[in-house]
């Protein structure tokens, strides 16, 4: 069921069995485990049902190091999370993604792929995607097939999209709503997680209101799922006994941020002229599955050139004033009473493109969708995901500056490695070296690859995937939490969410996201005895 | 939105290059037969070819010469010494067999089969 701190008078104490901190992935995904079991679980969520600008301004902060979007921007907070504005990506991560890598320093989980598999299926359908097969012979069909790369250089890592984008919030809010022993408090802001005197039990949390209701929870064990920036935030925030903050006696909580830099990085111009690029540069429906299908470097590889996991999609460049894309763009802004960003160049196209109008309209369907004429005159781009390496200097730390509930803010110093940059390059001849090969085309850098081991360009980005900050580690001097997601030197402290992951891979992350926090309440059904 | 280090000049450029000599020598763009010492002008733009392998050429720490060219990539060496008929399928052979054992070089951004470049390089010495 659903309740409001605003509506509660201050002083209220709650007693619940678990409570779990913010509600995005992996916050409901836990709470609806418990659906039906003999616990009481508390979802705190700062939040209401929709965005508030109040609410989502208690996330702002500063960027000091490469630049990032703005950290009010890149997450929601609101019931559901970022799932809000998830885009929908899914591809589990690879066995080498958990593996210690001579070559990546700070790498290896505690545990290994194969502890997630059977939770990962389960997040498939959570998720709603399709079956939890990745290999590409499964998904290529007639139009789209992939190319045929040495195995142990390149592969096609297969994509499956959650179309429309799963959000949380909206899919699950019913089933928590009908649960009778699972409340979800809205907006109800955690101050700090309460402990006892030595800091290796976690007592409750404290809450409050933006318009001054305060209140506590009292818990057995307590999650903090609040994402890779907010879940360090309040951990070292949690600083009544513990000064440094909870599960920071070493210094650990808040570093190692990780993200997957996107951006442009070469292009690969086609000798051959024919179909074999559609596989990538087009998503298409198999099986009422939507698919995406990326280019990356294989696990082989990755161990004999030692780099980071690479991936690129094809930015295959198509006939530019094409009419249906323009017919659409007019189309969805008036099913949203918007007006269009370009209104009068897609009017231009839609009127002077007519026949492929007509085309995208009456020429295909679900499973055969459009896409507009290829223009391989021009060179294919190669958007790029990468893994980035461990690194401690690349970091989320408390400021100086306060938000309305009188909480420090944060400062992120997101920070690159060497190994980042020259992976980057060699994966990239690589990428030459195999369609160079496969007689298809010629790849060549963008110029600031090749320029230095360091520098990378502004206009790098990232995927809003916060990663890294309360890092898995069976070593408590190299991690925050771990192998089951428990604070290390505290007894019912846990963390869910990709703040956990000690690599990132190049995958996006919320499947696995939502596979940790199956795995994570199996974990405490076990401790409470209904497993 | 994504970041473009190619203008329309370069991107030009890009197309100039990858058409007229690598793919030139690859799709058996070939106007007529190929003796060794008429490789050079064999490809269909020459001047982008010339440039490729003067970059090659200004990248190795040896004085350039065609014959330690020739000896140190065997398999164009064998390409542009083949009856004139298979000078065309024997480098597009030599140069998939060069991406496939990675024997590439890396000429202004390109990653090019040790073939190409070394043809480029020819071109380049006249």
């Amino acid at each position: 069921m659903f309740i409001d701190l605003r509506q509660m008078p201050t002083g209220t104490v709650l007693d619940t069995d678990i409570c779990i901190i913010g509600a995005g992935a992996a916050g409901i995904t836990i709470a609806r485990q418990f659906i039906g079991r003999p616990i009481a679980v508390l979802v705190v969520e700062s939040g209401g049902l929709d965005p508030d600008d109040a609410t989502q301004a208690l996330y702002k902060g500063q960027i000091v190091g490469h630049p990032y979007f703005d950290l009010d921007i890149t997450r929601l907070r609101y019931f559901g999370g970022s799932t809000n504005h998830w885009g929908g990506w899914c591809a589990p991560l690879h066995d080498i993604d958990f593996a210690t890598r001579a070559w990546v320093p700070y790498s290896g989980w505690p545990i290994e792929r194969r502890a997630l598999d059977s939770y990962y299926a389960t997040a498939q359908t959570l998720v709603r995607i399709g079956p939890p097969t990745y290999d590409p012979q499964v998904w290529q069909d007639r139009k789209h097939s992939f190319p045929d790369f040495q195995p142990d250089r390149m592969v096609t890592q297969i994509l499956q999209l959650s179309e429309p984008a799963t959000h949380f919030g909206e899919i699950y809010r019913a089933d928590l709503a009908k649960a009778d022993n699972v409340q979800v408090l809205l907006n109800a802001n955690a101050l700090g997680i309460d402990s006892n005197e030595t800091a290796t039990v976690a007592a409750g949390v404290r809450l409050a209101t933006l318009g001054g209701v305060r209140a506590s929870v009292r818990a057995k064990v307590v999650i903090v799922a609040c994402g890779g920036l907010e879940s360090p935030r309040l951990l070292l925030l949690s600083n009544d006994v513990a000064p440094a903050g909870l599960g920071n006696g070493h210094d650990l909580v808040g570093r190692f941020f990780l993200e997957h830099p996107h951006i442009v990085t070469g292009s690969l111009l086609a000798t051959d002229r024919g179909d074999w690029h559609h596989g990538l540069s087009e998503r298409f429906f198999k099986d009422r599955t939507l698919i995406q299908a990326v280019i990356a470097t294989s696990a082989d590889a990755q161990q004999a050139m030692g780099t980071l996991g690479y991936s690129a999609n094809f930015e295959t460049p198509v006939v530019g004033n094409a009419g249906y894309p323009a017919y659409r763009h007019l189309r969805d802004a008036v099913d949203r009473a918007k007006m269009p960003d370009h209104m009068a160049q897609d009017v231009w196209n839609m009127v002077t493109g007519l026949g492929d109008v007509a085309h995208g309209v009456f020429g295909t369907s679900p499973t055969d969708p459009y896409h507009p004429p290829y223009d391989l005159s021009r060179p294919i781009r190669l958007y790029t995901r990468l893994e980035q390496c461990p690194n401690p200097d690349s970091r989320v730390t408390l400021t100086a500056e306060r938000d309305a509930l009188g909480l420090n803010r944060i400062a992120l110093d997101w920070r690159f490695t060497e190994l980042d940059k020259r992976s980057l390059r060699l994966s990239q001849q690589l990428i030459g070296m195999e369609f160079g090969r496969l007689g298809v085309g010629r790849f060549k850098y963008d110029d600031w690859v090749l320029a230095d081991d360091t520098s990378w360009p502004d206009e790098l980005h990232g995927g809003h995937h916060h990663m890294g900050t309360c890092r898995m580690s069976d070593d408590p001097k190299r991690g925050v939490v771990d192998g089951e997601c428990r604070v290390h030197g505290m007894d019912n402290l846990y963390v869910a969410g990709s703040a956990v992951y000690p690599t990132s891979g190049y995958v996006n992350p919320t499947l696995t996201v939502v596979a940790l926090a199956l795995r994570l309440a199996d974990h405490l059904k076990a401790r409470f005895g209904i497993a | 939105m994504h970041p473009s280090s190619s203008g329309a000049a370069s991107r030009r450029h890009l197309l100039r290059v990858a058409l007229g000599a690598a793919a030139g020598a690859l799709a058996g763009l070939i106007a007529r037969p190929a003796p060794r010492a008429a490789a050079g002008a064999l490809f269909r733009d020459r001047p982008s070819a010339e440039r490729i392998g003067r970059r090659y050429l200004a990248s190795l720490t040896a004085e350039p010469d065609r014959n330690a060219i020739l000896a140190a990539s065997p398999r164009l060496d064998r390409a542009l010494a083949a009856p004139v008929e298979q000078t065309a399928r024997q480098l597009r052979q030599a140069i998939a067999v060069d991406f496939r054992h990675g024997d590439v070089a890396v000429v202004d951004g390109w990653v090019l089969a040790k073939s190409e470049a070394h043809l480029c390089a020819l071109v380049a010495l006249g």
